[in-house]
């Protein structure tokens, strides 16, 4: 995506107002921010977020997001009596599994679930077991409690769609037809984890132990998707951002070259007013940004606990497997290991890229208006009223404000894992040797 | 209903803060007299003697009757790994040197405290009249609900190891205790005066996002509210520096304690190769949990200050998208947000650390690291 190569004709806002009458204005070059424009006034019916629609209905159905009500192509209204019984009860439901689920961990029964290595390795996979559950009680509680944020955050961008809608012709697109390729690759994983889990059992297996199994994937596999969600979203206000940012770029000086001083100078006349709506849209969208970040970061603090903990101990069972069994491997723990991980990087990287893209995008901004085109004084003042105001303001979405995350996050998170796979290899000596001093002994 | 439970939540704050005004008045940590007059504090020497002669000698009995609060469990555990009882009398140290260095430093600078409440009172008297934070109250509801709890979690934990309960043993305890609830109430005080900060500029905050939406502004006010801004950052600087070694030793101790008893509890689970009991585990998780959000509380109060900070930043860019033909006004604002770009309230431990939510998450893991490494250094011993 490559922002230089759009270009977007942009007229007065008193132009704008009545599009009809100047259709030479509304000429959408930039193929990426067009949406099959077939009826998304007209026809209320016309889903909102429809590239999203698989994985909203997925979390609706599970109560992790509110089954809104749309009251038009540009809003959403709350849910109504029925629909919101229908959440409590699910929530209600998820959480009586998961007690009875700590129950049944608690029993001998679940001795079997496990993969017996070592006396160590079953205390990890317990912790496992419990974080993933902590994980998704911990989901199922934040989104129950913000459900009136995430329909006010989805509100806000739509809104935001219909302004641009009705002042510049251009129906915004989303991309986020990853979150189908995602919700694909999670399903499979968490299948063949079940499966692989299913054909380690041996001897009679009780019903609780399937019932524990499945839960077990399902609380991973919705896990992971609200993380997806989050992304889209994320998505959804970067490409809003893109779109301010290409507004501003219009009046930069590079696109600027070429044009004889009078057209010049008809077109620098827009740019204040224009800029009154790019200011006013910029910090829509920070607030937006923000608010999300408000909903979700409980939850993805946890998740990225949760990811960096599989990860680890995944590595640390293929090292373990390597060195014990001199080079030799055993295919069942190695598809095992490569399935979590392949799971848990994948939606790291997912989430590091989808927020420093965001993250990039809105402070871009200034940098693009620092390059427009300023000459009289007047122009000077609009640009700098908005740079005063961005100096020491990276805009960024953080974990609790406890980190960052942006692409940096992936390269933290993989260093943190090797530390603590070395000071786990490291015990693993001790252990052994230990072992074999009181062998001698 | 809202407006009912808001009350009763307010109601409850300004209880807690009467509630703390009163118990350090009694055990002579508070050596200020309000003048009605003058509606100022006033520094009281005879207040400060007697906090002295208070606390050192609650110190004393606290001393006297040290080994008999002693717990019986924790000496197996010493005679089994020598290198925790190495560490445990370094956190003794630790506790006394903390002990010391809080009482006597709010004695020592119980001048500049004066004169910094003053200002903050001052604020107060001048500026503000509607005072509906919700923060604000939940944070002192949940500081004084800690100290409450970190009462009752020590007398737990010392009863719950020591089966016979007799005079000494509740006089030493009760001494300890007193101790204890000494260094609370002074990181209360410091806790009370950052949120009475984070209030000022939550109202700031407030007041620019309601002037945003106006048509007329006058530049006056937001030259005011500049002014009131660049005093509160001033108060956060000094009240830092005030605060900033008790501070460092107390978030010291809390961390330490923290690795010490899980290793503890791992040398007592897996070297003596005792069971845990269930009131065992709860009884050792409710002290480690509390700890953990004493210390968060002091970190989240400091956070949330600083984000109050970032927030006015933000509300100032409300005021990008009008066009203005008033020259004095946009000159204020552009004044008001270079002002808060360069300076904001920041706690700054002794130029060590700055307290957020970053550098909490940061000690968290550090410790983890600790009991990691505190494991393999005795793993032989284990």
């Amino acid at each position: 995506m490559c922002p230089n190569s759009w270009v977007i004709e942009m007229a007065s806002h008193k132009e704008l107002m009545h599009p009809q009458l100047n259709p030479r204005r509304i000429r959408p070059v930039n193929q990426a921010f067009v949406r099959p424009t077939r009826g998304t006034t007209t026809l209320p019916t016309n889903p909102v977020f429809a590239d999203l629609q698989t994985i909203l209905s997925v979390l609706k159905a599970t109560g992790l997001l509110p089954i809104y009500e749309q009251v038009s192509s540009f809003e959403l209204g709350p849910p109504t009596k029925p629909n919101e019984f229908y959440s409590f009860f699910v929530r209600g439901v998820v959480h009586a599994l998961t007690i009875f689920n700590i129950y049944s961990l608690m029993t001998p029964n679940s001795a079997k679930l496990f993969i017996s290595l070592r006396e160590t390795d079953n205390v990890n996979q317990w912790i496992e077991l419990l974080l993933c559950i902590f994980t998704y009680t911990l989901t199922v509680f934040v989104c129950a409690r913000n459900t009136k944020s995430i329909i006010q955050v989805m509100n806000e961008i739509l809104k935001l769609d219909q302004e641009v809608l009705r002042q510049f012709g251009i129906a915004l697109s989303n991309h986020c037809n990853f979150s189908i390729k995602f919700l694909v690759l999670i399903a499979a994983c968490q299948a063949y984890i079940i499966f692989l889990r299913i054909k380690a059992l041996s001897g009679v297996v009780s019903p609780t132990t399937y019932i524990l199994i499945g839960f077990y994937a399902i609380q991973n596999g919705l896990t992971a998707t609200y993380i997806v969600f989050a992304s889209a979203l994320l998505r959804i206000v970067c490409i809003r951002f893109q779109f301010v940012n290409q507004l501003l770029n219009g009046y930069a000086y590079n696109q600027l070259l070429g044009k004889n001083p009078r057209q010049l100078q008809l077109h620098m006349d827009k740019f204040p007013e224009d800029s009154l709506y790019i200011y006013r849209t910029h910090n829509r969208l920070l607030r937006i940004y923000k608010s999300i970040n408000e909903c979700c970061s409980l939850i993805i603090v946890c998740f990225l606990g949760y990811s960096f903990y599989t990860v680890t101990t995944n590595w640390y069972n293929l090292f373990v497997q390597i060195t014990s069994n001199k080079g030799i491997i055993s295919t069942h723990i190695m598809q095992w290991c490569l399935a979590w991980l392949c799971l848990h990087t994948s939606l790291l990287t997912l989430l590091s890229r989808s927020c420093g893209a965001t993250t990039h995008e809105a402070n871009t901004t200034s940098q693009i208006l620092a390059r427009v085109y300023g000459k009289s004084k007047e122009f000077q003042n609009i640009i700098d009223k908005f740079l005063t105001k961005s100096i020491k303001q990276e805009v960024q979405f953080t974990a609790y404000g406890f980190f960052a995350i942006d692409n940096s996050t992936l390269f933290k998170i993989f260093s943190a894992v090797t530390t603590y796979l070395v000071i786990l290899i490291q015990f693993k000596q001790l252990e052994d040797s230990k072992l074999e001093e009181q062998e001698v002994v | 209903m809202w407006q009912a439970r808001r009350t009763w939540r307010h109601k409850f704050a300004r209880f807690n803060q009467w509630a703390t005004l009163y118990s350090s008045w009694a055990l002579g940590l508070f050596p200020f007299v309000y003048v009605a007059s003058s509606k100022r504090l006033r520094r009281s020497k005879w207040l400060i003697a007697y906090g002295i002669i208070v606390n050192l000698g609650i110190i004393r009995v606290s001393f006297r009757y040290y080994d008999d609060t002693e717990v019986v469990d924790l000496a197996e555990i010493y005679q089994r790994n020598p290198l925790s009882e190495q560490i445990s009398q370094i956190q003794t140290g630790l506790n006394l040197t903390t002990l010391f260095v809080t009482l006597f430093r709010s004695w020592w600078l119980s001048e500049e405290l004066g004169n910094v409440l003053n200002a903050l009172l001052q604020l107060y008297e001048t500026e503000y009249k509607s005072l509906d934070c919700t923060n604000f109250d939940n944070n002192v509801i949940y500081k004084s609900l800690t100290i409450w709890l970190e009462l009752i979690s020590m007398l737990f934990l010392t009863l719950g190891f020591n089966t016979p309960i007799g005079y000494k043993l509740f006089l030493g305890l009760a001494a300890t205790m007193t101790n204890q609830l000494s260094i609370l109430l002074l990181g209360m005080h410091f806790h009370l005066a950052v949120l009475y900060i984070y209030r000022s500029i939550w109202l700031i905050n407030r007041e620019l996002r309601m002037l945003a939406t106006q048509p007329k502004i006058k530049f006056r006010r937001i030259h005011d509210l500049q002014g009131i801004y660049s005093r509160l950052v001033a108060l956060s600087t000094r009240l830092a520096s005030i605060y900033s070694y008790q501070m460092i030793l107390f978030m010291l101790c809390l961390l330490s304690i923290n690795i010490t008893s899980i290793f503890y509890i791992l040398v007592y689970s897996i070297s003596l190769k005792k069971t845990l009991t269930l009131p065992l585990v709860l009884n050792f998780s409710q002290a480690l949990a509390i700890n953990v959000l004493d210390f968060w509380l002091h970190i989240a109060v400091c956070e949330l200050t600083e984000r109050a900070a970032e927030e006015t930043s933000i509300n100032l860019r409300l005021f990008n998208d009008r066009s203005t033909a008033d020259s004095w006004l946009d000159r204020s604002i552009t004044n008001f947000a270079l002002f808060c770009t360069h300076r904001r309230p920041r706690f700054n431990y002794c130029g060590l650390f700055r307290v957020n939510n970053a550098m909490g998450f940061r000690m968290i893991v550090t410790c983890v690291l600790y009991i990691l490494y505190l494991v393999q250094f005795d793993f032989m011993n284990l």
